[in-house]
C-alpha cells in the first residue's frame, strides 16, 4: 500500500457540513448529510496509482460494481465535465462566479426593469418551472440568500462588507422589493406544500439548499418595503415623477401581494379585498413597464452551478411581461373569487362551487387550487367554521333525511344508554367518521389538475362502494331505534322495502362521481371518435340510474312526511328544502340523460353510415369488446350499478356497424343501401327526440334560481357554464336537422357522398363535456 | 497486476467513500459504486467541492485584518450536493479513499 496521508481538513470539511439545508436535501434527494468528521482530522489514503493500475488491468467491457447497483441506475448518472450534463463545468478561463456586479449603482429605470424581470420569473415559477430556471438565476436574489442569512439584516447585497458601494435605490428599494418577493414565494410554496399537488406536474418545490427567508417575520419585511416607499416618495430632486410613481406602484403591489398570500388568518374574508387591491395596481404596472430598462446580465444560468442539484443544467425559462401580467392578474382574480366559497355553507353548494370554479378555462393556477383546498378544509373545520359532523348531518338531511331523528343534533346530549337516541347518536357518529374523508375528498379532489382528477375519481369509486356497503349495515341496525316502517307495494304485499337512508346517500354520490369520470373522459379527449356513441350511452345509463335512485329517495321522504300528523314549521322547511334539492337533481339528471342519449344516437347514426372512422378496427388485436372492457374498467370494482356485459352494451348502442371492416358500409352485403339508410334515419329520429327533450331540460335549468340550483356564490360562472351547454344542445339540434334534410334527399345514395363530419377537440367545443360533432352537407 | 488481482482490489473499495479530483480542480466525494477499464468512476450521494474563488480569498484576506501576514488563511471550499455522477477516467487527477 501507498503512504498514508493525514490531512487537515479543517478548511474543507468541517465548515462544509453546516452549509446545506439538510432537511431540504433529504426531502428531495434522499441524500445523507455531507461527510462530517467527528474529530477534525480525517485519515485519507491516496490510491491514485493503484486504482489506475487496477482499472487498466480490467478487460474491455468488464465492470467492477456493487452487486446492488444496476446499470439501469447508472444511466441516470450525471457525467462530470460534460457541458450538457455537468452544471459545474467551466470552460477554460471561466470563473464559477457570476461576472455581474451586484453592487453597482442603479438608475431608477434599471431598478424598474429588474423588478419587472423578476415578476416574469416569479410567474414562470407559478407555472410549474423550478426556481433554478427562474428566480434563482438572478444575481441579486442569489446574493441575498447565499450564504444563508441568519438575520434579516444579513440578507443584503453587500453581505460581509460594512459599508459597500452602491446607492440607496439598490440597498433600500431593490433590496426591499427582493425581500418581499422572496417572502411571497415562501408563503406560496408553503401553501402549496400543505395541500394535495403533484410535484413536477403542477409545481416544483425544490429550493436547492436555499431558504426563502422563512425564519423572518412578515412584519419586518413589510417595514422594509414601507421604508423604501418613504424613501422614493421623498426623492423629488433626483427622480422624475413617472419613475417615482412606477417604483411606488411596484412596492405597493409587492406589499399587498405579500399580505394576500400570508398564512396567518388566510380564512379571513377580507383577504378578497387585498387581492382586489392587487388587481387595481396592475393597470399602472402594465403602463409603466416601458419605463424600465431590463438588465439581462443580472440573470444568469451560471448560478445553477451553486445550487445543489442532481439534474443537468437547464435553460432559463422566459415569458413576456404581458404574459406574466396576465398570469398575475389571473391569480389575483381567482384569489379574490376563491373567497366567495365562504358563502357556500352547505355540502351540495360547496360541491357546486368547487366544481364550477375549477371547470373554468383556463383552470386556476396551482397556488389558487391549493388555496381553495385550504379554504374548503383546514384545522378540522370546513370553510373555517363548520365541523365535519355538521357538514355531513346537514347533507344527510338535505338529501335523504329531512327532519329525521337520525340527524337531530340533540341526540348527542342523551347519556342514558337505554335511550334509543343514545344508540342512534353512537352509530351516526361512527358513520360520520367513516364518511367524512370520502365526502370531503370530493370537493378537494376537484381542485386537482384535470387529468389527476379523473384518475382519483376512478380510484375513489371503490371507496364509495365500500362506504355504501358499510352504510347498509348501519342502516339496518338503526331501524330498530327509529321504528322505521317498511313500504309494502300493493302488487307484492309481503315484500318489505326499507329506506336505507345512509346507503342511499352514499350511492347518490357514487353515481354522481361515476358520471364525472365519463364526462372527464370527454374533456380530456380520452375516447376515440368511434367510441363516443358507446360512452355517451354509458353516461345516459348512469344518469338514468341516478334518476331512478332519486325517485326512490323521494318516495321514502314523501312516505315519511305523510306519517307526520302535524308537521312543525321546522319540519316543513326541512322537507321543502330536501324536495327542492331532489327536484333539481331530477331535472339535472334527466337533462344529462337526454343529452347523452341524443349524442349517443347521433354518433351511432354517423357510424352506421360510415361517416366517422373506426380507426382501430383493422388492427389485429383490437376489438370493440376489448376496448369496451378497458373503458369500463374503473367501474368493474363497483357492484352497483352493475356494468352491462359487452353484448348487452353493443345491442343497446347499435354498435354492430362497427364490427364491419373499417366502418365501410359497402362491405355489408346482406342489406342494400336503402335499408342501411332507413335504419340510420330511424336512429336519427331517436336522437332528434332525445335532443329536443335535452334542450327543454337545459333551458329549464338555465332559468333555475341560484338558491334552488345550489350555486349561491358561483352563480355567474354556473350560469355561463349552463349557457354553454344550452348552446351545445342547440347546435346538436341543428346538426340533426342538417342530417335529416340531407338524408331525405338521398334515399339510396351513399351518405358519405352527401355529408361531411368533423369532431372537434374538447377545448374547441362550447362545453368540454358535450362533444357535438359538426355535420355539414357536401 | 493481473485481472483477478485487479478485480479483487477494486472490489475492496466498493461502497467506500472516495474523493475523486478532476483536472478542473474540483473534488467529488461520494460512495464508490462502479468502474471499468477506462477508470470511469460512478459515485452515488456525492458532493462537489470547489476551491474558493480568488474573490472569496481576497474578501477573506481583507476581513482577517490584524493577524500577521504569515498566518494561514482559512477559506471555506464551496460545496453542493450533486447526487449520482460518473467521472470519466480521462479527467481524474487523484483518487483518495477515506479511512485506512
Amino acid at each position: 500500500m501507498n503512504f498514508e496521508v493525514v490531512k487537515d481538513l479543517m478548511a474543507d470539511f468541517s465548515k462544509l457540513s453546516s452549509a446545506p439545508d439538510h432537511h431540504d436535501v433529504r426531502q428531495q434527494h434522499h441524500s445523507p448529510l455531507p461527510p462530517q468528521s467527528k474529530s477534525k482530522r480525517i485519515v485519507t489514503q491516496n490510491v491514485t496509482s493503484e486504482f489506475f493500475a487496477a482499472a487498466s488491468a480490467l478487460n474491455t467491457g468488464q465492470l467492477v460494481k456493487d452487486e446492488y447497483f444496476t446499470l439501469f441506475e447508472a444511466v441516470g448518472a450525471l457525467e462530470i465535465m460534460d457541458p450538457k450534463m455537468d452544471s459545474g463545468f467551466l470552460t477554460s478561463g471561466e470563473s464559477v462566479e457570476h461576472d455581474y456586479d451586484v453592487l453597482r449603482e442603479l438608475l431608477p429605470e434599471e431598478v424598474l426593469g429588474i423588478m419587472d424581470q423578476m415578476l416574469c420569473f416569479e410567474m414562470t415559477w407559478h407555472m410549474g418551472h423550478p426556481l433554478s430556471q427562474s428566480l434563482f438565476t438572478s444575481a441579486y436574489i442569489d446574493q441575498l440568500l447565499w450564504p444563508d442569512p441568519k438575520t434579516l439584516e444579513q440578507a443584503r447585497f453587500e453581505r460581509d462588507k460594512t459599508s459597500g458601494p452602491g446607492n440607496k435605490l439598490l440597498h433600500l428599494v431593490l433590496r426591499a422589493y427582493c425581500l418581499g418577493l422572496v417572502k411571497t414565494c415562501d408563503f406560496v410554496r408553503r401553501r402549496i406544500m400543505s395541500e394535495h399537488y403533484y410535484e413536477e406536474e403542477d409545481f416544483v418545490v425544490s429550493l436547492y439548499h436555499r431558504k426563502l427567508l422563512d425564519d423572518f417575520e412578515l412584519s419586518d419585511i413589510s417595514t422594509k418595503i414601507e421604508d423604501a416607499m418613504a424613501f422614493v416618495t421623498k426623492e423629488i430632486e433626483s427622480m422624475d415623477r413617472p419613475f417615482r410613481d412606477a417604483l411606488l406602484n411596484r412596492l405597493q403591489l409587492r406589499k399587498t401581494l405579500l399580505s394576500a398570500v400570508q398564512s396567518d388568518g388566510f380564512l379571513d374574508r377580507q383577504r378578497a379585498r387585498l387581492w382586489e387591491r392587487c388587481l387595481e395596481l396592475l393597470p399602472m404596472l402594465s403602463q409603466t413597464n416601458k419605463l424600465g430598462v431590463p438588465i439581462e446580465n443580472s440573470f444568469g444560468i451560471k448560478i445553477q452551478r451553486k445550487l445543489a442539484s442532481s439534474v443537468p443544467p437547464r435553460p432559463i425559462v422566459r415569458i413576456s411581461f404581458d404574459e406574466a401580467l396576465s398570469r398575475l392578474s389571473g391569480i389575483c382574480q381567482n384569489g379574490r373569487d376563491a373567497y366567495r366559497i365562504l358563502d357556500s355553507q352547505a355540502g351540495t353548494r360547496l360541491m357546486t362551487f368547487v366544481l364550477t370554479y375549477q371547470s373554468r378555462i383556463p383552470q386556476p393556477s396551482i397556488y389558487i387550487r391549493c388555496l381553495l383546498q385550504s379554504l374548503v378544509f383546514s384545522e378540522m373545520r370546513v370553510l373555517g367554521t363548520i365541523s365535519l359532523k355538521q357538514l355531513l348531518f346537514d347533507d344527510f338531511e338535505e338529501l335523504v333525511l329531512p327532519a329525521d331523528i337520525l340527524v337531530d343534533p340533540a341526540n348527542g346530549d342523551i347519556e342514558a344508554p337505554q335511550d334509543p337516541r343514545f344508540q342512534i347518536s353512537k352509530r351516526m357518529d361512527a358513520f360520520v367518521t367513516k364518511a367524512a374523508d370520502c365526502f370531503l375528498n370530493i370537493s378537494r379532489n376537484l381542485c386537482l389538475n384535470r387529468s389527476r382528477l379523473r384518475r382519483i375519481l376512478c380510484r375513489d369509486a371503490v371507496e364509495w362502494e365500500n362506504l355504501q356497503f358499510d352504510a347498509e349495515g348501519i342502516d339496518t341496525e338503526l331501524r330498530k331505534y327509529t321504528k322505521e316502517e317498511p313500504i309494502r307495494e300493493l302488487s307484492a304485499p309481503n315484500e318489505e322495502i326499507w329506506s336505507f337512508p345512509l346507503s342511499s346517500w352514499a350511492y347518490y354520490y357514487k353515481l354522481r362521481q361515476m358520471e364525472w369520470i365519463v364526462q372527464m373522459g370527454f374533456e380530456l379527449d380520452i375516447y376515440q371518435v368511434d367510441e363516443l356513441a358507446g360512452m355517451y350511452w354509458y353516461l345516459q345509463h348512469l344518469a338514468s340510474t341516478r334518476l331512478q335512485h332519486i325517485e326512490r329517495i323521494r318516495t321514502f321522504s314523501a312516505h315519511r312526511l305523510k306519517r307526520i300528523a302535524n308537521p312543525t314549521l321546522k319540519q316543513k322547511t326541512s322537507f321543502r328544502r330536501s324536495f327542492s334539492f331532489l327536484d333539481f337533481a331530477t331535472l339535472e339528471a334527466s337533462a344529462t340523460q337526454s343529452f347523452a342519449e341524443g349524442l349517443s344516437c347521433l354518433f351511432s347514426f354517423l357510424a352506421h353510415l360510415g361517416l366517422i372512422p373506426a380507426p382501430y378496427h383493422p388492427l389485429p388485436y383490437g376489438t370493440p369488446a376489448l376496448r369496451y372492457s378497458l373503458r369500463v374498467q374503473p367501474f368493474l370494482s363497483v357492484s352497483l350499478p352493475e356494468v352491462p356485459s359487452y353484448p348487452e352494451f353493443a345491442s343497446r348502442v347499435s354498435l354492430h356497424t362497427l364490427e364491419r371492416d373499417a366502418g365501410d358500409p359497402s362491405h355489408q352485403t346482406a342489406s342494400t343501401k336503402i335499408e342501411t339508410n332507413d335504419q340510420a334515419v330511424a336512429i336519427l329520429d331517436f336522437a332528434d327526440q332525445a335532443l329536443k327533450a335535452a334542450r327543454k331540460d337545459w333551458e329549464a335549468i338555465s332559468k333555475t334560481k341560484a338558491e334552488t340550483a345550489r350555486c349561491v356564490g358561483c352563480e355567474d360562472w354556473w350560469r355561463a357554464s349552463v349557457k354553454n351547454i344550452v348552446r351545445a344542445c342547440i347546435t346538436a339540434n341543428i346538426m340533426i336537422a342538417t342530417s335529416k334534410k340531407a338524408m331525405s334527399k338521398a334515399a339510396s345514395q351513399d351518405a358519405r357522398e352527401i355529408l361531411k363530419v368533423e369532431v372537434a377537440k374538447s377545448n374547441e367545443l362550447y362545453h368540454a363535456w358535450w362533444m357535438v360533432p359538426r355535420i355539414l352537407p357536401k | 497486476m493481473d485481472n483477478t488481482e485487479a478485480t479483487e482490489y477494486l472490489q475492496t473499495l466498493l461502497n467506500k467513500k472516495l474523493c475523486v479530483y478532476t483536472s478542473d480542480s474540483r473534488m467529488f466525494n461520494g460512495d464508490f459504486k462502479c468502474t471499468d477499464n477506462e477508470c470511469n468512476i460512478i459515485l452515488t450521494q456525492s458532493y462537489e467541492y470547489r476551491e474558493p474563488t480568488p474573490n472569496a480569498v481576497k474578501a477573506a484576506a481583507e476581513s482577517s485584518s490584524g493577524t500577521s501576514s504569515t498566518a494561514t488563511l482559512k477559506v471555506d471550499m464551496t460545496s453542493r450536493f450533486v447526487g449520482l455522477i460518473v467521472v470519466p477516467g480521462q479527467y481524474i487527477t487523484k483518487i483518495e479513499v477515506d479511512g485506512p
